[in-house]
């Protein structure tokens, strides 16, 4: 596609290299493109599915619903059954073919990176709101890089400045895009006019003297699949809890306040020397909303395996019940959802029902969202807390 | 709690210390492409393109596998050892890994534990045997490794009896096998053109053991090893030379606590005819021939810190127009014979080696070009599958006809 000047929009998740399609329509991704092109299933236009009933019966959605139809369109032929097949973590069906949007790929990119004057996450949410309202469709990316991982980075690089850098908030990421080199400059100068008062232009060369500077950025996709994997696990042989959730960018701050109380009261609850971040990293999505990637680790050994799951659910509970959705949902976080008894009575069974109508023994997935068989009691696994 | 202590029981891997460890499962090593790097990366593991691809197909799996074999969750066993061996360990994974892993290090690490707990292939024992007793793994009279020397127009000096400058240690692969025996042809005709004092064992060559290294018959290895290192020690070299990748890979690397001992130096046979010609000033005639080369896994990826890559191309580009394939340098696909592979599960090998020759084809060059005898022999068993109109030759064949 790239030879064709083509592109999906959003690549998929940071860990790119290793993700595919469809794990990341099954699991409602966010990624490189996201803060621009929405998850990874805003850009499916329909699916071709195996259904898990004894006939193995294939259909597809969307356009190519119609024998007669190209998948050009996702809505108009049926009920939106594409839907059914995203974010389903692969509960109901095995996806063998999907239909993606193209987008023409935008020729001019830059990278622009800024430092908060405090640390501050009322004002992270005011800048986050001013960039997309006001540089909306040229923001390709927006990632805020809180204080604590960029001390972090500055700690862990080989080759350190001699003056020690002054760091005193997060640092926002931002790769804008255009389709003319003039307009591209319009969107830089309304970065720096957006910017000025809370932050100043950063370069990661303050704290890593190999670091390329932003003016000599160019689109590589090691930047876009591989930033992730180095925050999964810092020192092996680790266990990664991922807690990523998306909330509204408005609810950031409280959300930040929650999180660090809730780690504070059970800290003791941690498996030993794991490290719990409030955020890796905040990445903007369309429509006023971002997700928090964070989590915490532990050492991957079996008397810690336990206490590591225990914790990694009730943190997701709390996420839950604070209103967050997660970025992607999985055993654990499919099942703390139920726990969280977040689901009202009747669109748990209308979950059920659904399942049943394509997976009538319950085949696929059996754990995720505790959903063993279609009789089994889901709300026997709701955990009550304060 | 596990029961069993395994720093104790394995011993191959625990000597790697907690690196074995360190996979994340993220699993780059299954598939990445990146058309934004230099060279483009076009996916990785070739054995999981050309199997089931399932998990143990590829770098996760064999890490998902040792990590439990750690923890006690797993025993070696005959099927394991079934599907590790299916992997030419040409480290494509340990390339593209973001934690910058040597995982064909850690492969061969397991390899030798299934080896110790009596689960390796049987496919190799008799290959591994004959490396020992007959000191080739190609099962023949070690005599037979002078055949090759009665189509030369000139006498070779025998290491064994007089001393030279440079030792040319030829490989069991060109050596024994008639259709690769071209490569230690030419590779002595160029030598003696330029003026090269050199040696050669002949018949009292020893197999470099890359074989038994690969395929964790790690006794084996050790044995011709510790033969070669008395012959090297006798001859009192100073330079060793070698047209084979894979007996580069192993004396520069595997053989470094030995070489290192002799104060010898290892080179491919390319990199010392191209430090001569430069230094001769000596120029290669263009030939008018239309190329593509090959990189082999063992002078590129698996070859340390100083990997093979410009030295044949420079060359080449002086005798011949140059077209690259889709996937070179560190990010070559590999022809699929190495690991134990050909011996182990030739149809494997043959597929993956047909879509090189693919690969290859789409170049639209005349010759596809080489500097390892035994990727020279799987592309050729391809070649002739696949009734290709490409030809495959080894470089210092095209070398010696530009300097004639």
């Amino acid at each position: 596609m790239h030879s064709k000047g083509l592109t999906t929009g959003v690549l998929g998740p940071g860990s790119g290299f290793s993700a595919t399609i469809g794990g990341g329509l099954s699991n409602s991704t966010a990624g490189f493109g996201s803060t621009k092109y929405g998850l990874v299933p805003d850009i499916c236009l329909g699916v071709e599915v195996v259904l898990p009933n004894p006939q193995g019966t294939i259909i597809r959605t969307g356009a190519a619903a119609n024998k007669y139809a190209k998948p050009f369109c996702r809505y108009g032929v049926a009920p939106d059954f594409t839907g059914l097949f995203l974010g389903d973590v692969g509960t109901m069906g095995i996806k063998t073919k999907a239909f993606l949007k193209l987008f023409p790929e935008t020729p001019y990119k830059a990278m622009r990176y800024y430092i908060l004057h405090k640390n501050d996450y009322n004002k992270v949410y005011e800048l986050l709101n001013k960039l997309r309202k006001e540089v909306r469709d040229g923001l390709h990316d927006v990632l805020v890089i809180p204080l604590i991982v960029v001390q972090l980075l500055a700690g862990m690089v080989e080759n350190k400045p001699l003056k020690r850098p002054r760091l005193k908030g997060p640092v926002f990421s931002i790769l804008v895009e255009a389709m003319d080199e003039r307009v591209l400059d319009v969107y830089l100068e309304k970065l720096d006019k957006i910017m000025k008062d809370d932050a100043r232009p950063f370069e990661w060369q303050e704290v890593d003297l190999n670091a390329t500077l932003s003016k000599e950025w160019e689109f590589n996709l090691k930047y876009a699949y591989n930033y992730f994997n180095k925050y999964i696990s810092v020192a092996p042989p680790k266990i990664s809890c991922t807690t990523c959730h998306k909330v509204s960018i408005s609810d950031i701050p409280e959300v930040a306040k929650l999180s660090v109380l809730f780690d504070n009261n059970y800290r003791d609850e941690f498996p030993p020397q794991s490290v719990a971040l409030f955020a890796t990293v905040i990445f903007l999505l369309p429509n006023g909303n971002c997700v928090i990637v964070g989590g915490f680790n532990a050492d991957n050994v079996d008397e810690q395996r336990e206490a590591s799951m225990k914790m990694w659910h009730k943190k997701l509970r709390h996420q839950v019940r604070y209103g967050g959705v997660h970025y992607w949902l999985g055993e654990a976080i499919s099942q703390s959802i139920i726990e969280a008894d977040a689901y009202t009575p009747e669109f748990l069974q209308f979950f059920k029902d659904v399942k049943k109508a394509v997976d009538p023994n319950y085949l696929l997935s059996p754990k995720k969202f505790h959903m063993y068989a279609y009789e089994h009691d889901t709300r026997s696994h709701v955990v009550d807390e304060k | 709690m596990t029961e069993i202590d395994p720093e104790e029981k394995y011993k191959h891997l625990s000597k790697l210390g907690p690196i074995i460890l360190q996979c994340i499962s993220c699993g780059d090593c299954r598939e990445a492409a990146d058309y934004t790097a230099d060279p483009q990366k076009w996916g990785v593991c070739v054995a999981r393109d050309h199997t089931s691809g399932f998990e143990p197909f590829f770098g996760r799996g064999k890490m998902q596998i040792i990590r439990s074999l750690w923890q006690g969750k797993l025993k070696l066993s005959k099927d394991m050892a079934e599907v590790i061996f299916q992997c030419p360990t040409c480290n494509a994974c340990g390339t593209t890994c973001a934690y910058e892993m040597d995982n064909a290090i850690i492969y061969e690490a397991l390899r030798a534990e299934l080896i110790d707990a009596g689960c390796g292939l049987e496919a190799h024992v008799p290959m591994n045997q004959a490396m020992v007793e007959l000191l080739n793994p190609y099962e023949r009279d070690n005599k037979q490794k002078k055949e090759w020397l009665n189509k030369l127009d000139f006498e070779a000096k025998d290491a064994t009896t007089e001393k030279a400058e440079v030792l040319y240690f030829v490989g069991c692969t060109s050596a024994l096998t008639p259709e690769v025996q071209a490569v230690a042809i030419n590779t002595a005709k160029v030598l003696n053109k330029l003026g090269v004092d050199f040696s050669i064992f002949g018949e009292h060559e020893v197999c470099c053991g890359s074989v038994g290294k690969r395929t964790g018959d790690l006794k084996a290895f050790n044995s011709v090893a510790m033969k070669n290192y008395e012959l090297f020690k006798k001859s009192s070299v100073s330079t060793i030379i070698t047209s084979c990748a894979g007996c580069y890979r192993t004396l520069k690397i595997d053989y470094v606590d030995y070489v290192e001992d002799l104060e010898s130096k290892v080179l491919h046979s390319i990199e010392y005819i191209k430090s001569v010609l430069e230094e001769k000033k000596i120029d290669l005639k263009h030939l008018g021939i239309t190329v593509t080369y090959h990189d082999p896994c063992h002078t590129g990826r698996n070859s340390g810190l100083s990997p093979l890559y410009e030295e044949p191309r420079e060359l080449l580009k002086k005798l011949a127009n140059l077209v690259e394939m889709k996937t070179i340098k560190e990010n070559a696909k590999c022809c699929g014979a190495g690991g134990g592979v050909k011996k182990g599960f030739p149809n494997l090998a043959l597929e993956i080696a047909k879509s090189r020759i693919k690969e290859a084809e789409e170049t639209g060059a005349d010759y596809l070009v080489s500097i390892c005898p035994f990727c020279y022999r799987n592309l050729s068993d391809a070649l002739k599958a696949l009734d290709s109109n490409i030809k495959i030759v080894d470089l210092m064949e095209l070398i010696y006809q530009a300097l004639s």
